[in-house]
């Protein structure tokens, strides 16, 4: 059930975002057939996969859609814009209902309401129920959840779908389709709708019949099938699994055990076995290495085997990472698309069109960190709409299109990956930022006023910033641009912003496409041994002690013509530094404020380490941002200095 | 067994076949727009897909299949 639930919720999303891609090229393009038909297949698919659990709401929503879908597909015409964003707003719906199974494992309470009034939506747009593309045969009838829906007390046990289409000259033979339809034993739900849109009174022929009788039954199939003894070609018959709670009770999936799961291609998995069967030679090999030392080889010649088994492991070691880094990179797609709906949707509340365009999504990026850029992203995103898009009016009296332009661009440069958001809006008001930074004690009045606008406009990051002047549902809760340089810092990467007034801002989000392996520096302090990762030291210089600076009770010193401040990092830890060498360490590293210099007892070596996340006690220590460990089975503390510096 | 055409008004009683599909449509094109099922113990589907073709109003009790299966669907179109 698990399982069969995860499945679900991968192929749901998936089938939601290629319904979503598909309308929305549709949207661009009216005329691209070979979307419509994507469009419809991915709906049909999903209201198939929905049949399987306890969710007839949304199964009701999907077969509506499907429903126009298979009209305008046969139609062969452009699809309306109401039309389209009937049916986009119910993959948006749908989206929003897998958002919920997946944090509760079931519907939410207004589900049924919701559903009828998209489907009603739909089918109000459908010129008449276009029954030609529905009810495949073989599989289980899918038209049957919104059945069900009528009939409440359907639920939980065995049934029967009946689908019956009568011939249209069946009257002409006798036959009553409503009369068989009332021998049906223990009917459960009735609907019966028109084959094709009812033609005017004047042109109506009294004897074709144009009806479709769609049926469950609490009874046996056998006892079901007796009735259309005669007529078994006009009808199509399906069991129906009782739908238990079960569906919703056994699978408390929460959202972190969801995404949980990575779709990988099955020649990954292969080159991954082949390098296990090799490590599987290289461990007979110390065996057989370990027999040779019995018997009294010569240590030398030893030492060698030793050796080369040892560099033919490293080898395996290193190819074994490298696949599964491999394995743990999802193209950015996924989160991208995402975020397009809470676009619209913002669009939507704040009354500012957007052209939104997006590239760059087949940028594989490790999944840790997609799925962890959701949030920063939508943030982000929702912040040049609130904020730096202009209202229609305004935007016109500017000369600019009434739809703000709102990219959002992924790109690879070697193992890093950039991602910028851009809008066309009024950019930043360096005066205003300036000002509320002052207000909000953030920065000096001085400092504020020698600070160049582009440095200025940096202070949105800083925490406590919000130059919003109304308080909105979208951006306006508290958590600010600092919410999204702490998350994006503390995936690796880092975040910048650019603004020209009048012509809009782009935000660059720089994150290594790989998070797992991080190049740290080993440093001593107090006889211990401690590590920071590589990329927060700008450089690391050997400063004669006579050349640290007494300023006020603390130190400073010169590097390249500026007077740097100078802290110890065995002071920040609470360690007893050895402070005996002639030459002192240190570390230049970025703050808030500028460069600054941290003095260590050592400088060691730098090395690639898996980083493990700090659990149970050590958690409580403050500035430790992982731990690995050590060749020799010693572990390893990650520091995090700019919390250490903070 | 009839169809009785009442000025707006169609009333359908006991067992419709389909041999009173003509009458019906008949009244229902000359602008009847009310229909009476009191008294109806079976509607075929003929006469069923003319109703909801017409669109009219439906009212008074019939049998029980009729009131309870058939009568949602005729509304909900």
């Amino acid at each position: 059930m698990d399982e069969l639930f995860e499945q679900f919720m991968i192929e749901g999303r998936e089938l939601v975002m290629q319904a979503t891609d598909d309308l929305l090229a549709l949207e661009r393009e009216p005329s691209a057939a070979g979307r419509i038909d994507s469009a419809f297949r991915a709906v049909h698919t999903l209201k198939g996969s929905v049949a399987i659990f306890d969710l007839a709401p949304m199964g009701a929503a999907l077969h509506a859609a499907e429903d126009l879908l298979g009209q305008a597909r046969s139609a062969g015409e452009p699809i309306a814009p109401s039309t389209f964003e009937a049916l986009v707003a119910c993959i948006d719906q749908c989206d929003r209902w897998l958002d919920t199974i997946e944090a509760t494992g079931e519907l939410p309470a207004n589900a049924a309401k919701d559903a009828v009034r998209i489907a009603n939506r739909l089918a109000s747009l459908c010129g008449g129920p276009d029954v030609g593309q529905t009810g495949g045969t073989g599989e289980p009838a899918p038209w049957v959840e919104d059945l069900l829906a009528t009939a409440p007390d359907a639920a939980g046990r065995k049934q029967v779908a009946i689908r019956y289409t009568p011939r249209e000259d069946c009257f002409f033979t006798g036959d009553d389709p409503l009369a068989f339809a009332a021998a049906l034993p223990e009917l459960l739900a009735l609907r019966i709708v028109p084959r094709e849109a009812w033609p005017a009174l004047e042109s109506i022929d009294p004897y074709r019949c144009n009806l479709i009788i769609e049926a469950v039954s609490g009874a046996a199939m056998p006892d079901v099938r007796k009735v259309f003894k005669f007529i078994p070609d006009q009808v199509e018959l399906a069991d129906v699994e009782p739908a238990t709670a079960q569906g919703g009770e056994a699978a408390p999936a929460t959202r972190d055990a969801a995404e949980k799961t990575i779709r990988v291609d099955a020649a990954e998995i292969d080159r991954l076995l082949d390098l296990v069967g090799e490590l599987v030679v290289n461990t007979n090999g110390l065996a057989h290495l370990a027999r040779e030392a019995e018997t009294g080889q010569d240590p030398r010649a030893l030492a060698a085997a030793i050796r080369s088994n040892h560099a033919d492991a490293e080898r395996l070691v290193a190819a074994v990472h490298r696949s599964v880094m491999t394995v743990r990179l999802i193209p950015l797609d996924r989160t991208f698309r995402r975020v397009n709906r809470l676009v619209r949707e913002t669009s939507e509340q704040v009354g500012r069109p957007i052209a939104f365009s997006v590239s760059g999504g087949e940028t594989r990026i490790d999944k840790t960190i997609a799925d962890a850029l959701f949030e920063p992203l939508l943030h982000i995103l929702r912040n040049a709409i609130d904020h730096g898009i202009e209202a229609p009016e305004r935007r016109r009296a500017f000369g600019k299109p009434e739809a703000g332009a709102l990219t959002l661009n992924a790109r690879a440069a070697g193992d890093q990956i950039f991602i910028t958001v851009e809008d066309d809006g009024g950019g930043i008001d360096s005066a205003a930022v300036r000002r509320v930074a002052v207000e909000r004690r953030l920065v000096g009045a001085q400092e504020a006023a020698d600070m160049t606008d582009s440095a200025a406009d940096q202070l949105v990051f800083m925490p406590g910033f919000s130059t919003a002047k109304r308080v909105t549902a979208l951006s306006g809760r508290g958590v600010g641009m600092d919410a999204v340089k702490s998350s994006v810092e503390g995936l690796g990467g880092r975040v910048t912003l650019a603004s020209t007034p009048g012509q809009g801002t782009r935000v660059t989000l720089r994150l290594p496409a790989t998070a797992a392996l991080l190049t740290v520096l080993v440093l001593e302090i107090g006889g211990e041994r401690f590590a920071v990762p590589l990329d927060s030291v700008v450089e690391t210089v050997r400063l004669p002690a006579a050349a640290v600076l007494p300023v006020g009770q603390g130190r400073a010193f010169v590097h390249r013509g500026r007077t740097l401040p100078l802290l110890y990092l065995a002071d920040l830890l609470g360690l007893e530094a050895r402070l005996d060498k002639p030459l002192l360490p240190i570390l230049i590293v970025e703050s808030g404020h500028g460069q600054i210099g941290i003095a260590v007892d050592g400088l060691s070596d730098r090395m690639d380490v898996m980083l493990r996340p700090v659990k149970g006690l050590l958690a409580q220590l403050p500035a430790l941002s992982g731990t690995t460990m050590m060749g020799d089975g010693s572990v390893l503390l990650i520091l995090s200095l700019e919390e250490l510096i903070e | 067994m009839s169809v009785e055409v009442d000025g707006a008004t169609v009333r359908l009683t006991g067992r419709c076949g389909a041999e009173q599909a003509e009458g019906l449509l008949a009244a229902l094109t000359r602008g009847a727009d009310q229909v009476d099922l009191t008294g109806c113990d079976h509607l075929h589907a003929s006469l069923l897909q003319l109703l909801m073709a017409a669109n009219v109003a439906v009212t008074g009790e019939p049998s029980d299949f009729i009131r309870q299966w058939v009568l949602p669907s005729l509304r909900a179109d």
